[in-house]
């Protein structure tokens, strides 16, 4: 995929969906805005005296008439115009030097950026209408114009610093990068590689500078420091104010401009959410009714699946209903089946985009206690939407649209995962099944300590351990890892990378679960720790006996550890089998071309990996 | 300890940037002190040079003093403490003048704002937590409220709860007829009644961008990993809302709260003005109209170092609620 | 030179046409507290709002510029009290006469007896000594430039001041009605008078410090006041922050008495019978133009047809109903107040203005000066067209209202006006400095009512180039018959002369019209007449109850009686 392609799909991504908020936002300012340009045409003049003094509203003055007897319609339409320039004045140079200062200088990096940075910087800490007062007081005549010059060298601090960090992220972007190694002259980068997926954020600052600067600009005029021979809302509100009108029950004269600041700053924030939920797509969030209606659709599913299986409390202990996916071949290895620990059937999940993506199709398997079942497939192809699903960890759009889930405690009772809710699903997680995440970095929570996150699986679900006995027994788990004990007391950022995902482990057997899922645990190691984690694995699960459920794209890395591997792909198991079959007779065509897209498991890097210092009981396997 | 130099050294740079800016402002103003005040003095009849003569010899306007000796005194002077005798309320010295009002404005918006960032972090927290929920749709409704002038909200709230219901008092910092200033429960209580309305005022207008910002991180924040690894965890809904979504979430908002803190401050401003507060803004004000130098300076470069200090604070606060950023500097 | 108004608080109405300066302020009065029962009802004390705004800072220096109001007349007293208002002879203080020598050069006032300084020292001629050699001694005191050469007291009982020139006639008003007496055995202990602030105040007033803080102070009555001790038990000056503000205490019963414009005032009180105000209009409000072309004045307005046209064009029946709620009064061409001033203004067809507008008469004015109507409705001479400018401080809204409206009226005649507002320093600025066309402002009274201290802004001598600052003569006015004349006037204290001179400078102004007269501005006084009684009324007006005015205050406050 060419850089252009990515920068259609950027670009289709950013027009907003039309949403309620939006709609109403849009219409608003729609209204404001034509009321602004056309109003004052219609209207009689805004200045115009007359003997109708203080009038309240009617059918000859829509909205009254001033303590001057002036028109409060038409000077509101006047008014409107006015504010709107000084909004859209300070909207577009506020983003002119926030731009400067925060793209320019971001790109250019170096030094000019330190310096623009520690000048934004500074700018955005001194309080902008003290300021303000101050520069306007030494304007001898103030026009609505020169306001608004004042208003935006104020106010573009805060911006330019938004920009300057959206643009550092931007200008690492691998596309960006591809440009400036093939030589592209650098304002060509900034115009059509980093401006256009600034785009919406500029937008969005755009609205915040113009509702603030509306709003200052009010301020200023209330205080008599503004364009006082203007019309704008905020000079409306001043002459009404020193006329008392409140007072004098005008509310006519009083209330319309500062609802219409209002209504018009708010229209413009009901924008901006949208906007926002482009600049970061996580906000985007499902309607209610959406919710609901998956959420009774899942519950649909599980009473078929009930219905089709039994409940947990039927389910056969033993065995059981085998269903495997049409494609699914060769049967199990009945070894690992007879007493499995976790049984899934026809287990399914789709994603309910704008179409829906079957992620995971009719999936079953069994997993036997102890087994390591290595579960293969390229991206995407659904093996972790499956291992979360078994978890109940998905969210929505994701939903489970049929399917069993039955876990055999060792205790020798069934648990049927898909009927738990709340405080008991709680109560099963990691106690029963546990997981290791990918990206290790990513799966600690930075701003705590190592010991509070090992301690609070056990402050949940061991309530009973007090203190001394809760940070004995995270030592003892990080000594298991291979971690210092004195770990305990370290930030992840202070760790390496092999080094949390150890933690990670060591986490996961807190509570001395019965399964462990692991999610691509060592992608993002080099290979050296990954070798080494997985054997501290392997020795784990051999010491403890839990059972793994072991998720990568790396089919040979499975081949080493796994007693069987389930290959998928389109959310179906195409082919599951005992580790050694799988590599040497693979049934399925996708299985073998899988196998084939490796360099060869016996050469070069297979040397590597098993000289990389570690000789494990696997390596049989590959063997 | 790095990590605080580059903060201070930072600050420090500020702070200059400010110092000088507040140096040339005032001097490019046009007009001068003693005009003024002969303008002043002119209602009790006429004014003659002598007059004229006179003012200039007590207010010592030599304006023959090339800017950058000014600009060296200047500096001398601010760290001496000394920020000069005040125009307007001469012979009253501008430090002093500054430490009868400064007290208020801090009080006043240093309360209201830590009630809206605590407000806005906590109901933003949920809001982000539960989407769709009655707390994130109240979002729209107070960006409303922000969208509104501190002092048109603050006239409206003042006239039907003050004047028409009488609930509030009509002005001022506290009860001026019955209570003096002093460490008793009577000035105490007054001064926190009298307070109610404007910092209400300014709490309704800058709950909504504290509420809306918090809520965006929370969304952010709840697609992490490891919140899904607390979720697996098993841990309770609450906890991870605490510990692990919102403990992350926060961070932005207290690393951005210049932005907001400077907007309050400028809101109370007005806000003072709306409830005659007897804070720094109507001083502010009063120096502005009367060209005394030294009162705006003095002024300004108090409120900048309110504002500055405040971010210092919230700067070193970080360190410590964020671990990484001790480490990096 | 003109009053200015001092800070009318930004975003505020005027207080009292102009003036108002915010710091300084005067007068007393009792309250009751709005939500707390508080001070309330009880009316011993008076709460007063004389136009502080914000935080109160302590000066009771009465040399200085920025003292507080009350210094002047509740705290300290002056040899004699002005009634600027009505014009009445000069009422004895501290002082029982004055008398002049043969050339005017020395004035020798004889002092009360029996007063007692507020810390019970007897108060003697010595003092009142001491106060004028005080200002010659610290030129730095001297802010109303009194050319005093020395003062001394001849015994207990009488002070000599010599000035530096004969025929000083004019400078009686400033020494007997303008100068606070101070206490000699305190004073002298003083290290530097200008700077300082005085918190311990003692003077011969009716009321003495009790309490300060930043936010509002109170004095209480002197039971030895040599007049008696007042009938009030004292009062309190509050803070507030603008007219809205005030007129919202004023009808939440928490001020008793203030001086601020409020629109639409019948229509705020037709439900509080509490509240009261009296109209005291006493200073002219006037178009200033910048008249002398030999001076540098540029623009039509030097032509004094076109002053003459405006003068007749105005409706000034409806200026004063849309910028002063028509609580204004008519005031003469001549600058003078037409009652108080009617014996300075010797021609009767000169006392008034014109109330309505004479679009014919201006029509005809400007046709016969050969100014010709344009086609774009504006009329032209010389290629020059009939346009001016017009200055205004923004935040004077009665003001932008007069422009806003002369703006449409001038349009019917050909003229055409352009209002632009100015920060008060730029404003103030452009008038001293000549740099402008036509100012919107108001003429202040001098320390007395004779016409001089309006008629020295037109003379020669007080008049700058433009470009330069310096005078008080503001529209550059040169004039050699109007000079003599009020030379003239100033060199004698005859009333009969004075009165022939004045006519003779009130003939030329009428003909000239370096200002142009619109109105009285209106000065409303509001009051609680539910808790005191006393108040000054338009029939008996002892003093002008306009709460920042120094000295009348003092009247007011030790006349006025609690109800009971």
């Amino acid at each position: 995929m060419g850089a252009k392609a990515k920068r259609k799909r950027a670009a289709d991504s950013m027009i907003p969906k039309m949403t309620p908020k939006l709609a109403v936002g849009l219409t608003i300012v729609t209204v404001i805005v034509l009321f602004a340009v056309i109003g004052p045409f219609l209207l009689p003049d805004p200045r115009g005296i007359s003997d109708h003094l203080l009038e309240a509203p009617s059918a000859q003055h829509w909205l009254g008439t001033t303590r001057t007897g002036e028109d409060v319609l038409a000077q509101l339409a006047t008014a409107c115009r006015g504010s709107l320039i000084v909004g859209v004045i300070v909207g577009l140079l506020a983003v002119v030097l926030s731009s400067f200062f925060g793209i320019v200088g971001a790109y250019i990096g170096g030094l000019a950026d330190d310096l623009f940075s520690l000048f934004s910087n500074v700018m955005l800490v001194i309080p902008g209408l003290p300021l303000v007062i101050i520069i306007s007081s030494y304007l001898p005549y103030k026009s609505v114009w020169l306001v608004a010059v004042v208003l935006a060298i104020t106010s573009w601090a805060g911006s330019a610093r938004v920009l300057r960090s959206y643009t550092l992220s931007v200008r690492s972007r691998d596309y960006v990068l591809a440009s400036r190694v093939a030589g592209e002259k650098p304002w060509r980068i900034l115009a059509v590689e980093i401006l256009p997926n600034l785009l919406p954020i500029l937008a969005s600052q755009i609205m915040q500078a113009i509702i603030s600067a509306i709003l200052g600009e009010a301020g200023l005029a209330f205080l008599g420091l503004g364009a006082t021979d203007s019309l704008t809302w905020g000079t409306m509100l001043y002459y009404a104010q020193n006329g008392l009108a409140l007072k004098q029950g005008a509310w006519w004269w009083f209330i319309p401009p500062g609802l219409c600041l209002a209504l018009f700053g708010a229209a413009l924030a009901l924008i901006n959410f949208s906007v926002d939920e482009i600049i970061n797509p996580k906000l985007k969030a499902a309607t209610k009714s959406e919710l609901k209606r998956w959420k009774l659709e899942e519950k649909a599913g599980k009473a078929k699946s009930d219905k089709q299986f039994g409940t947990a409390a039927s389910a056969p202990k033993l065995g059981g209903t085998e269903i495997m996916t049409e494609h699914a071949m060769n049967a199990a290895v009945p070894q690992y089946e007879q007493n499995p620990v976790l049984e899934v059937d026809d287990f399914c999940v789709e994603y309910r985009a704008e179409e829906t993506v079957k992620a995971v199709n009719h999936v079953s398997l069994k997993l036997g206690r102890g087994e390591v079942l290595g579960l293969a497939g390229e991206s995407g192809c659904g093996k972790s939407t499956l291992a979360y699903g078994i978890n109940r960890l998905l969210k929505p759009p994701a939903v489970i649209t049929s399917g069993r889930v039955v876990f055999n405690s060792r205790e020798g009772y069934p648990i049927d995962v898909r009927a738990l809710e709340g405080k008991d699903l709680r109560a099963f997680r990691w106690e029963k099944i546990s997981m290791v995440f990918q990206g290790a970095m990513n799966s600690l929570n930075p701003v705590k300590k190592i010991k509070d996150q090992l301690g609070d699986v056990f402050v949940t679900h061991r309530p009973e351990m007090d203190r001394k006995a809760r940070l004995d027994k995270c030592g003892e788990l990080l000594e298991r890892v291979g971690v210092p004990r004195d770990r305990l007391n370290a930030y992840p950022h202070e760790l390496s990378g092999g080094m949390r995902q150890r933690v990670m482990i060591a986490m996961a057997m807190a509570l001395d679960p019965q399964v462990m899922i692991m999610d691509e645990p060592t992608t993002a190691l080099d290979v050296v720790v990954q070798r080494e984690i997985l054997r501290e694995i392997t020795r784990l699960k051999n010491d403890f006996g839990f059972a793994v459920i072991f998720i990568t794209h790396d089919l040979p890395l499975l081949l080493e550890i796994s007693d069987r591997i389930a290959v998928m792909r389109h959310g179906q198991i195409l082919e599951m089998n005992d580790a050694m079959s799988l590599y040497t007779n693979p049934q399925n065509e996708y299985t073998a071309k899988l196998l084939s897209s490796f360099p060869s498991l016996t050469g070069d890097r297979g040397d590597f990996i098993r000289q990389g210092n570690v000789v494990s009981e696997s390596t049989e396997v590959s063997r | 300890m790095k990590f605080i130099l580059r903060k201070l050294g930072f600050y420090v740079v500020a702070l200059w940037g400010a110092m000088t800016l507040n140096f040339f402002l005032p001097r490019l103003m046009p007009g001068n002190p003693v005009d003024q005040l002969i303008s002043k003095l002119s209602q009790h009849g006429p004014v003659t040079p002598e007059t004229r003569h006179a003012l200039e010899l007590l207010l010592g306007a030599d304006s023959s003093e090339p800017m950058w000796k000014q600009y060296i005194n200047y500096f001398v002077s601010i760290f001496k403490g000394d920020l000069g005798v005040s125009v307007a309320y001469y012979p009253t010295k501008v430090s002093e003048v500054i430490g009868n009002t400064l007290p208020w404005t801090v009080g006043l918006v240093g309360l209201a704002t830590i009630i809206a960032f605590a407000l806005g972090i906590v109901l933003g927290a949920f809001a982000g937590w539960k989407r769709g929920s009655v707390i994130d749709n109240i979002i729209p409704v107070l960006t409303l409220f922000q969208s509104i002038p501190y002092f048109w909200l603050g006239l409206i709230l003042l006239y039907f709860l003050s004047l028409k219901a009488g609930i509030f008092p009509l002005f001022g910092g506290y009860d001026v007829y019955t209570t003096t200033p002093g460490l008793t429960w009577e000035f105490i209580s007054s001064v926190i009644y009298y307070g109610i309305l404007p910092a209400v005022t300014i709490v309704l207008s800058s709950l909504g961008g504290w509420m809306l910002g918090m809520r965006n991180m929370m969304v952010s924040t709840l697609s992490e990993d490891y919140i899904l690894v607390a979720e697996a965890k098993g841990l309770s809904p609450m906890k991870i809302m605490r510990s692990y979504a919102a403990r992350n979430a926060v961070l932005p908002s207290i690393s951005g709260f210049a932005i907001s803190l400077g907007f309050v401050v400028s809101g109370s401003l007005v806000t003072e003005t709306v409830f005659s507060y007897p804070g720094i803004g109507s001083a502010l004000l009063t120096a502005v109209q009367s060209n005394d130098y030294a009162l705006m300076q003095g002024i300004f470069l108090i409120i900048t170092i309110s504002v500055l200090g405040a971010n210092l604070i919230m700067d070193l606060l970080y360190g410590f609620i964020d671990p990484r950023t001790r480490v990096q500097g | 030179m003109t009053t200015q108004h001092g800070i009318r608080r930004i975003a505020k109405i005027a207080v009292c046409a102009a003036a108002a300066v915010s710091m300084m302020l005067p007068l007393a009065a009792c309250g009751k507290n709005g939500g707390q029962n508080a001070g309330g009802g009880d009316s011993s004390i008076i709460n007063v709002f004389n136009g502080a705004t914000g935080t109160i800072t302590e000066n009771f220096n009465p040399f200085s510029p920025t003292a507080l109001q009350p210094t002047l007349g509740l705290i300290y007293e002056p040899l004699f009290y002005y009634n600027i208002y009505t014009g009445a002879d000069p009422k004895p203080m501290l002082g029982e006469s004055w008398e002049w020598n043969e050339d005017g050069s020395q004035l020798t006032v004889t002092t009360r007896e029996g007063v007692k300084w507020q810390d019970g020292e007897p108060f003697t001629a010595k003092d009142v000594a001491y106060t004028f050699q005080l200002i010659v001694d610290n030129p730095a005191l001297n802010t109303s430039g009194t050319p005093i050469k020395s003062a001394e007291a001849t015994d207990d009982t009488h002070a000599v001041i010599t000035f530096n020139a004969p025929n000083s006639y004019l400078q009686e008003s400033q020494i007997l009605g303008n100068s606070a007496i101070v206490p000699e055995h305190l004073w002298s202990k003083v290290e530097d008078p200008s700077a300082y602030t005085n918190e311990d105040p003692i003077g011969t007033g009716p009321f003495k410090l009790d309490n300060f803080t930043s936010q509002a102070y109170t004095l209480t009555a002197n039971a030895d006041y040599w007049n008696g001790k007042p009938k009030i038990e004292g009062a309190r000056f509050l803070s507030l922050n603008d007219a809205d503000g005030a007129a919202s205490a004023l009808i939440g019963g928490q001020i008793d008495w203030m001086s601020s414009f409020i629109p639409g005032l019948d229509n705020l009180l037709k439900d509080n019978p509490d509240i009261s105000y009296t109209n005291t209009p006493y200073m002219t409000t006037a178009i200033i133009t910048c008249a002398n072309g030999d001076a540098g004045c540029v623009g039509p307005q030097t032509d004094p047809a076109v002053r003459q046209a405006m003068y007749y064009a105005m409706d000034r029946t409806q200026l004063n109903k849309l910028a002063a709620d028509g609580t204004g009064k008519i005031g003469s061409p001549t600058m003078l107040v037409p009652d108080r001033d009617e014996k300075w203004i010797p021609d009767e067809s000169l006392r008034t203005t014109p109330e309505g507008s004479d679009i014919d008469k201006a029509n005809e004015i400007l046709d016969e000066a050969g100014w010709t109507m344009g086609d774009d409705g504006i009329r032209v001479k010389d290629g020059e067209r009939l346009s001016m400018t017009i200055q205004t401080v923004s935040g004077y809204s009665d003001y932008i209202t007069i422009n806003n409206t002369l703006q449409q009226t001038f349009k019917e005649v050909g003229i055409e006006l352009k209002p632009t507002l100015l920060s008060w320093n730029e404003w103030n600025n452009n008038e001293q400095t000549g740099q402008f066309q036509l100012s919107l402002d108001s003429l202040g009274a001098g320390s007395s009512t004779d016409p001089y201290f309006i008629y020295n802004k037109f003379i020669s001598e007080n008049a700058a180039k433009v470009g330069e600052t310096g005078g008080v003569n503001l529209s550059r006015y040169s004039n050699p018959v109007v000079d003599e004349a009020v030379a003239a006037a100033a060199s004698t204290n005859d009333e009969a002369e004075k009165i022939k001179q004045y006519g003779i400078v009130e003939a030329e102004l009428a003909k000239d019209m370096p200002y142009i007269t619109i109105y009285l501005n209106t000065c409303l006084n509001e009051y609680n007449q539910t808790k005191y009684t006393g108040w000054p009324t338009e029939d008996d007006m002892y003093a002008l109850p306009i709460t920042w005015r120094a000295w009348d205050n003092g009247i007011i406050l030790q006349t006025i009686e609690p109800k009971q």
